[in-house]
């Protein structure tokens, strides 16, 4: 039982991964439909589950132990009940006070904490030494900072004509943005190549199954997408999505 | 002329078919390349290993499976540092709905079944058994309004029953885990800002320090906050992950992949260069003629 | 409106001023239910995606088969997940067979499209294109061990643009951001905003 288990899940992973892969080849295929749908319907039920395993694994034994003393758990869940009749036009606007409840916490909850760690932080980290920096390197590092900060802020003014010496800040900013860019999309690179190769090295290694199995299917997948596209292809459009 | 007219018209599927190759030939046939450490790893590494016994860890999984290939090797590294340090508990919690069976599995690498159990959560992790020395909530929804309730009522938000509906009071008392202050260490995997909200609402409220291993496109960000003090390490994306491996002398998968990692950024450069050969002796010539 | 004003202040008052205990204990209960909410949305998109399947089955639109896929995956995950437990056998088949490997290739395909990026939109044909190309690579170099055996020297001017540079650069980006999320808190008290966030239904003037 077990080994089925495994080389059903290799199989149906394998075929998941390198299906949307398929994508890549820059032409309608049926494994590329598969894969995305089979994915999309997988991670559905998942949020789903997940979720709702939530209410009865934390909320529901908070009102069972002592309800007495827990009775606004019973309108949190009134109003997540609520949330339900969005469904139907006829009771969406029921669903708003809800929505609003969470809207507002959501909105207040993720900014009154933000006032202090992405601006008042932010900006205190920008204020630094200049004049006692303790060696040459420091000051070149504060300088850096401080400069690029104050530029790159210029180059974000929208409201205002540029002109002057705010035009040369503006320019210079301008660069500054260039060459960040420059390391951002390598930072990028990094990660989605980390990701790619920690992905990839499930499938290729151990070789039996793992590169066996690839190799299989990715050969059965081109073929039958090339003769798809070659000689089927009134078959190839029933077998697409649109 | 028509060499350089080849390299300018070269079809992206030639390019796509080459990364795939030349990752398939380097992960199979690994060289062995020396690493340098970078200071906010050794900064990470220091952290885990200044914990002392008593100490509270919260690690917390924000990540999602688009991340945790890059983030497998930092997981697997850096919580064996955790679990090996004595008198150390952990409270393993998600903020992302797909991480408790990734978190299931970090679990099963590093450690074993306890005597007398077959299947989750009892494993034995370097020592440390499962309700004795840690436990696993799994997953919250909410994100950062779940940290901040986290924040404001430990207890309340963490419920009595762990991911699979085992009653962990008796550990939460045991080990004085009462409010969210108690805690020692945050200590997040990110693919979404799961440290930040940590960081938010647990050291600007209480001092607790946080750290954050994150995927590479949040590295740029980390940096801001570690530089502005908010965090207190960080280890980015893979190749921080490598750098831990080498640190903690745990040989794994982040380790095993900086020969693919750095033959296919050499790949990119090269073209880079390609690309401006093309660009210069056929591309822009044409555009001219036009 | 005035529900939203409410809330918000209940949330904001308590974390700069000292307040009674009774409006802590608001604050927090106010932000329990907005996870508990959460986590009931979840299921009106669920419901609205089954919805939406149905139709397109019934239709029989190109491609209405992968529609009985996702209705099949997407319930059985339910109805096993929720029956018998997150911990069933076939709820962590679905996981290992769909999820998992789905959610990982989706960004890893980022890979192929950023290395022909690479190829194409790295061209030095003007001096900001060339900083753009300069910092990318001496990243690059820095990040590969290769790249730090053959040129050392390029490590310390690679920390120091990532470093510095661009981290203060992106320290624009947080500040900026964080500047516009208090912005949009404000004008959402103010009523200005209700449409972006699903409270009114937006209108949309077509002129005659």
């Amino acid at each position: 039982m077990a080994d089925i288990y495994t080389w059903a899940v290799l199989i149906l992973s394998t075929l998941t991964t390198f299906g949307l892969y398929m994508i890549l080849s820059g032409v309608d295929n049926p494994w590329f439909a598969f894969a995305e749908h089979a994915f999309v319907g997988c991670a559905i039920g998942l949020s789903v589950v997940v979720s709702t395993d939530y209410i009865f694994r934390t909320i529901v034994p908070r009102i069972m132990t002592d309800p007495g003393k827990n009775w606004p758990t019973f309108i949190s869940i009134a109003l997540g009940l609520m949330m339900l009749l969005r469904i139907h036009k006829d009771t969406v606007h029921i669903a708003r006070i809800p929505i609003t409840i969470a809207t507002g916490a959501g909105i207040a909850v993720g900014t009154r904490a933000t006032l202090f760690s992405g601006i008042i932080n932010q900006i205190r980290a920008t204020i630094l030494p200049v004049f006692s920096a303790t060696d040459i390197w420091a000051l070149i590092y504060n300088l850096t900072v401080i400069l690029c900060v104050l530029l790159v802020f210029t180059y974000y003014f929208y409201t205002m004509e540029m002109k002057g010496p705010l035009k040369s800040a503006n320019s210079v900013g301008k660069y500054i943005l260039y060459l960040a860019f420059g390391v951002l999309f390598s930072q990028t690179y990094m990660g989605r190549l980390g990701l790619l190769l920690g992905h990839l090295e499930n499938y290729l290694t151990p070789y039996f199954p793992d590169f066996f199995v690839t190799v299989t299917i990715v050969l059965i997948m081109i073929v039958s997408t090339y003769l798809l596209h070659k000689r089927y292809p009134d078959l190839l459009k029933k077998v697409t999505p649109e | 002329m028509s060499v350089i007219k080849a390299i300018a018209t070269i079809d992206r599927r030639i390019y796509y078919s080459a990364v795939f190759i030349i990752t398939a030939i380097m992960l199979l046939f690994p060289i062995g390349l020396p690493l340098k450490v970078s200071p906010e790893v050794r900064a990470a590494y220091n952290m885990i290993d200044s914990l002392e016994p008593g100490d509270i860890v919260i690690i917390n999984f924000c990540i999602t499976a688009s991340g945790y290939n890059e983030l497998k090797g930092a997981c697997n590294s850096m919580i064996a540092h955790v679990f090996e340090k004595p008198g150390v508990k952990v409270i393993f919690t998600a903020t992302a709905d797909q991480a408790p069976i990734m978190l299931e599995e970090i679990i099963a690498n590093n450690g074993e079944l306890m005597a007398g159990y077959s299947d989750y959560p009892y494993f034995d992790i370097r020592g440390k058994k499962y309700g004795v020395d840690y436990i696993n909530m799994g997953y919250y929804p909410g994100l950062f309004k779940w940290v901040a309730a986290l924040s404001a009522d430990l207890r309340g938000s963490l419920g009595n029953n762990d991911w699979y509906g085992v009653d962990v009071t008796q550990f939460l008392n045991s080990n004085g885990i009462m409010e969210a202050r108690d805690v020692d260490l945050v200590l997040s995997f990110d693919s979404d800002d799961g440290a930040g909200d940590f960081m938010r609402y647990f050291y600007l409220e209480y001092g607790t320090p946080v750290m954050q291993s994150m995927i590479g496109v949040m590295v740029a960000g980390a940096k801001v906050e570690y530089n502005a003090g908010n965090y207190a390490a960080i280890v980015p994306s893979i190749r921080g992950a490598a750098e831990y491996q080498f640190l903690a002398d745990y040989p794994g998968f982040a380790l095993t992949q900086m020969d693919a990692f750095s033959i296919i950024q050499f790949f990119l450069i090269f073209l880079m260069i390609l690309g401006n050969i093309g660009y210069y002796g056929y591309t822009r010539n044409l555009k001219e003629v036009k | 409106m005035a529900l939203l004003i409410i809330v918000s202040l209940i949330i904001y008052v308590p974390y700069f001023f000292q307040v009674p205990q009774a409006v802590t204990n608001l604050e927090t209960w106010l932000i329990d239910s907005s996870v508990v909410i959460g986590a009931f949305a979840v299921w009106v998109g669920f419901i609205t995606s089954t919805r939406r399947e149905v139709v397109r089955i019934q239709r029989k639109r190109r491609g209405w088969f992968y529609g009985v896929l996702i209705l099949v995956l997407s319930w059985t995950m339910v109805i096993v997940g929720l029956g018998l437990g997150k911990t069933h056998v076939i709820f962590e088949f679905l996981q290992y067979a769909f999820v998992l490997p789905g959610d990982s290739t989706i960004y890893a395909i980022l890979v192929f499209y950023l290395t022909s990026a690479g190829a194409r939109a790295f061209r030095v044909n003007s001096f900001e294109s060339g900083l753009l190309t300069v910092g990318a690579l001496f990243v690059l170099l820095k990040q590969a061990p290769l790249g730090e055996l053959l040129i050392p020297w390029a490590v310390p001017v690679s920390t120091y643009l990532e470093n510095y540079v661009a981290m203060a650069a992106t320290r624009v980006f947080s500040v900026s951001l964080a500047v516009g999320a208090v912005v949009l808190a404000i004008r959402l008290m103010m009523g200005q905003e209700l449409a972006l966030v699903g409270l009114v239904e937006r209108v949309v003037k077509r002129e005659e």
